[in-house]
């Protein structure tokens, strides 16, 4: 990151003389635009502006920001843990959800719930952007078989090893109840006459790992899934067990597999492992997994032999498969800096974009009852977290959320959440025409809120005749009723789509 | 859609519409390839089409469904051969009155047969053989048929945009048709909000999907006001099922005459491994009583147009043979349902293997789904050319009849 073109804009910044008098906060200038790398820096490594984002990154500078983003560790977030605490049963282990009275629809509310607090509220606002990014990558629907009772703990192992290497994450995937349970290989077996199940080799290979259907045949399929039979789930403890009596390796204790090849005979997790291992360093499993990072951070018309995506995958697999190297090589990258390329946000990530920057209030008196409303937005934006109804995940190419109807959600939601009618949340933003100059200020304060910076020009001259005036106008008393519609449109402005 | 056409909408909204006249006038030029419209219910989940269109004139369906198997009690008979289960009895009129056939043992070829529901959704909506592609049948059909129509509703997903619509990129998804309207906030109209949110998308400094995407939605929104959709005077034949609600919408969308081609509807929970339940109670007669009312409010709601069909169809049929769970495990053929005014029905259609013609303990399947849907397109859309593009590889053996 260019450090010293976003210390001086952050000076200017800095120095601004005009308050926002809606808080105690700094003082922050209405009417300056962010520094490019600092919008970029908010836009994508984070779930959207607050003031109090940008107020931190102008304290800091933008290079210790993104140096602490990399290391959640080093940033307090006791305050939303203290929130988080309130979803008291998903702390509670597997066993004690399936032997007690917990539906799975309400333990889906409250894991959809929690992970919009976390999203919302976290300070460590990258580690949840890639949490989000692996919960899609290796994707589970919590509404199937017992899916739910999982999620709670796997959950927490892949926020744990979210910024942490990728042949971990794949490792603990493949044990992750969740995911046994998701892709039926708990009850795949090679003891008798029928042959395994190979649902969860075809995703392994197809999804999580090469990506490329071109890449291997129906036999390698067969040969991987012969390799898991046995991985399955232990149903007194409700964790990962090997059953070495279920596990042949059938052909693939006679061929090479994409590669590789069995370390042991029958009967063995090390194969499974060793597997795993080499398909997170295969050269296709790196090519897909930075090419879809690529795509995340920068935008979905980058192409798979891209130079960027290069450089990128070459770092993935010098460092070991390390994520945090990867996504450094990734923010250095010239293609993530230049300004030209945008992201559609997806409707999830547009939910938590306009909650933080309507400071929205999200009530965990009950937590059930929050999960269930918060959960109508999400119903309503199609977009159920850990609901992705294929093993894919849901999609993130911009041309997949925005058709028709998606584009009308976008907008009611920005108008019912501006109306203090939104499921969940409560927003009730403070009188910005009060004090407000004239018209173009009234407009730009919002904005400043909202958008962290005013409107862009093509929008505000819009906002602006919205209120049938011009910028140099007095804001009348009409005008002033007139500013949840303000907030409302801002919110479904063009730009409040992307980041 | 372009300003003009925009202008013309805006000329429609301030002028009382109450009837189809005057919006078939404004789009009756739009130059709409085909007249058709074909509706496709997938029944998610895999139905017991044995359970439904019972073999009735075959002990082997008694004595291999002890605990579950239809009373004759609980059939009612329509050829002496086939009966249908009793929550399904709404059904016998429009098979009578010839709006309805039956096409016994259909599903997936040989070279794509899987016993996994997600597999075979996918390859089914897809519509190649031995692969899930990721565009589907009706995508290609509609992608194919050209830009004449560019109709807001002219591919719609109830509720989602299934599989088999993917590839036609403008496939719009409608859970409600009342939910296409903008909700202001007080002291604001939606017409207010909907000026500012076409000159802020209009502007050619936003990105141009954006910018189109934008005025499909303006246009939806403009539609689906001025014709007041989703506030149908029929709502309650439909019942306040999911099922019911969204043939509800696509009845409407058809009555409006918007120029729709195809619709796809989901209905789940047809996976009953156990519990299937008895022939007057629980969850197998739930499901199908549901299937029947939703189907027949439609065809009653269109009023048996010709040009709209209904397909049926499921990813797989399932064993005779039930289990220890009093329900019945995933098997091989299927059966397909063929409704509509211009349907050559009132007859079971395919080849039916007899229930001692079992495979491994399956219905084997003796017609590929595709043949109905390449039958479909063919007699009914107009569409025999482009057949090869629509299921690649795919060469039908020769028509079922199954249109008038």
């Amino acid at each position: 990151m260019a450090l010293s073109r976003s210390t001086r804009t952050l000076a200017t910044f800095r120095s601004a003389t005009e308050s926002d008098s809606s808080s105690d906060r700094p003082p922050r200038r209405v009417g300056t635009r962010l520094a490019p790398d600092v919008r970029r820096a908010v836009d994508r490594l984070t779930f959207g502006q607050t003031p109090e984002l940008l107020d931190e990154i102008h304290r800091r500078g933008l290079a210790d920001f993104l140096a602490r983003q990399l290391d959640p560790a080093s940033i307090d977030d006791s305050a939303c843990d203290a929130e988080l605490s309130a979803f008291r049963r998903l702390y509670l282990p597997a066993t004690e959800l399936i032997g007690g009275a917990h539906s799975q629809w309400e333990l889906q509310n409250e894991l959809v719930g929690m992970s919009v607090v976390r999203a919302v509220k976290s300070r460590r606002q990258l580690l949840e952007v890639m949490v989000d990014f692996w919960s899609n990558h290796l994707s589970v629907n919590a509404a199937k078989h017992q899916v739910s009772y999982f999620l709670p703990a796997d959950n927490a192992t892949v926020r744990r090893l979210a910024l942490g290497r990728f042949d971990e994450l794949l490792a603990a995937s493949a044990r992750s109840p969740s995911m046994l349970s998701f892709l039926d290989n708990r009850t795949s077996r090679a003891d008798g006459t029928l042959p395994p199940n190979e649902n969860y080799a075809r995703e392994l290979l197809e999804i999580h790992t090469l990506g490329d259907p071109a890449a291997f045949n129906e036999a390698d399929i067969k040969a991987v899934a012969h390799v898991f039979t046995g991985w399955t789930i232990d149903r007194s403890r409700w964790t990962f067990v090997f059953r070495p009596e279920w596990n042949r390796l059938g052909p693939a204790s006679r061929r090479q597999t994409l590669g590789w090849r069995p370390e042991a005979g029958d009967g063995s997790e090390a194969n499974g492992r060793s597997l795993l291992a080499h398909l997170a360093r295969h050269p296709l499993t790196a090519r897909n997994l930075c090419h879809k990072l690529c795509r995340y951070f920068i935008g979905d018309n980058i192409g798979a032999d891209d130079a960027t995506v290069r450089s990128v995958t070459a770092r993935y697999l010098e460092s070991g498969t390390d994520i945090r190297a990867t996504l450094r090589a990734l923010f250095a990258s010239d293609a993530f800096r230049s300004p030209t390329s945008t992201r559609i946000r997806r409707p999830n990530e547009l939910l938590y974009a306009m909650l933080r920057a309507t400071s929205a209030q999200l009530p965990l008196g009950d937590v059930q009852h929050f999960g269930r409303r918060i959960k109508e937005e999400l119903v309503r934006l199609d977009q159920v977290t850990f609901q992705a109804p294929s093993p894919k995940g849901y999609p993130f190419e911009d041309a997949a959320w925005t058709d028709a109807s998606s584009m009308i959600a976008r907008w009611n939601l920005a108008f019912r959440l501006a109306a203090d009618r939104a499921d969940g949340a409560r927003v009730a933003l403070p009188d910005y025409a009060q004090g407000a100059s004239n018209v173009g200020h009234f407009v730009d304060r919002i904005g400043t809120r909202l958008l962290g910076e005013p409107p862009p020009e093509a929008e505000r001259r819009h906002l602006i005749a919205h209120l049938g005036a011009t910028a140099g106008e007095p804001v009348t008393a009409r005008m002033r009723r007139r500013q949840p519609a303000l907030v409302g449109l801002t919110l479904a402005s063009p730009h409040f789509q992307t980041r | 859609m372009d300003l003009e056409r925009r202008r013309l909408l805006r000329a429609l909204a301030a002028a009382p519409v109450a009837t189809t006249g005057a919006s078939r006038l404004a789009f009756a030029a739009e130059g709409r390839r085909s007249d058709h419209t074909v509706v496709v219910v997938f029944l998610r989940g895999a139905m017991d089409s044995i359970g439904a269109l019972i073999p009735s004139d075959e002990s082997a369906y008694y004595d291999r469904r002890p605990g579950i198997a239809v009373p004759r009690a609980g059939q009612i008979d329509l050829d002496g051969q086939f009966a249908l289960h009793d929550a399904l009895r709404p059904l016998k009129s429009l098979y009578l009155q010839g709006d309805l056939a039956f096409v016994v043992g259909t599903g997936l070829d040989s070279a794509s047969a899987t016993r996994s529901h997600f597999d075979a959704q996918a390859r089914m909506e897809g519509g190649l053989s031995g692969r899930t592609g990721a565009k589907g049948w009706l995508g290609r059909y509609l992608a194919m048929q050209g830009s004449g129509n560019d109709e807001v509703f002219r591919g719609v997903g109830i509720g989602d945009v299934s599989h088999a619509l993917r590839g036609y990129q403008d496939a719009l998804n409608i859970n409600d048709l009342a939910n296409l309207r903008l909700r202001p906030p007080n002291d604001v109209t939606a017409f207010e909000l909907d000026t500012t949110l076409e000159a802020m998308y209009g502007d050619e400094r936003t990105r141009e999907l954006l910018r189109a995407q934008a005025d499909r939605a303006l246009n939806t929104l403009y539609l689906a006001t001025v014709r007041n959709l989703g506030y149908g005077t029929d709502a309650g034949r439909f019942g306040p099922l999911r099922f019911g609600r969204e043939m509800r919408q696509v009845a409407e969308l058809v009555n409006a005459d918007l120029g729709l081609e195809a619709a796809t509807v989901d209905m789940d929970g047809w996976d009953l491994h156990d519990s299937y339940g008895s022939w007057h109670t629980g969850a197998m007669q739930g499901q199908l009583k549901i299937l029947a009312e939703g189907l027949v409010a439609f065809h009653e709601a269109i009023g048996g147009r010709a040009d709209v069909t209904v397909i049926v169809m499921s990813e797989f049929g399932r064993r005779l043979e039930e289990n220890s769970s009093y329900g019945t495990d995933h098997g091989r053929g299927g059966m397909t349902m063929v409704l509509g005014g211009g349907v050559n029905g009132g007859r079971v259609a395919g080849r039916w293997s007899g229930l001692g013609g079992l495979v491994d303990g399956d219905l084997p399947v003796t017609t590929d789904y595709r043949q109905v849907l390449a039958e479909l397109l063919s007699r009914r859309l107009g569409a025999h050319d482009t057949l090869g593009n629509v299921f690649p590889g795919y060469q039908a053996p020769g028509w079922l009849d199954l249109f008038t």
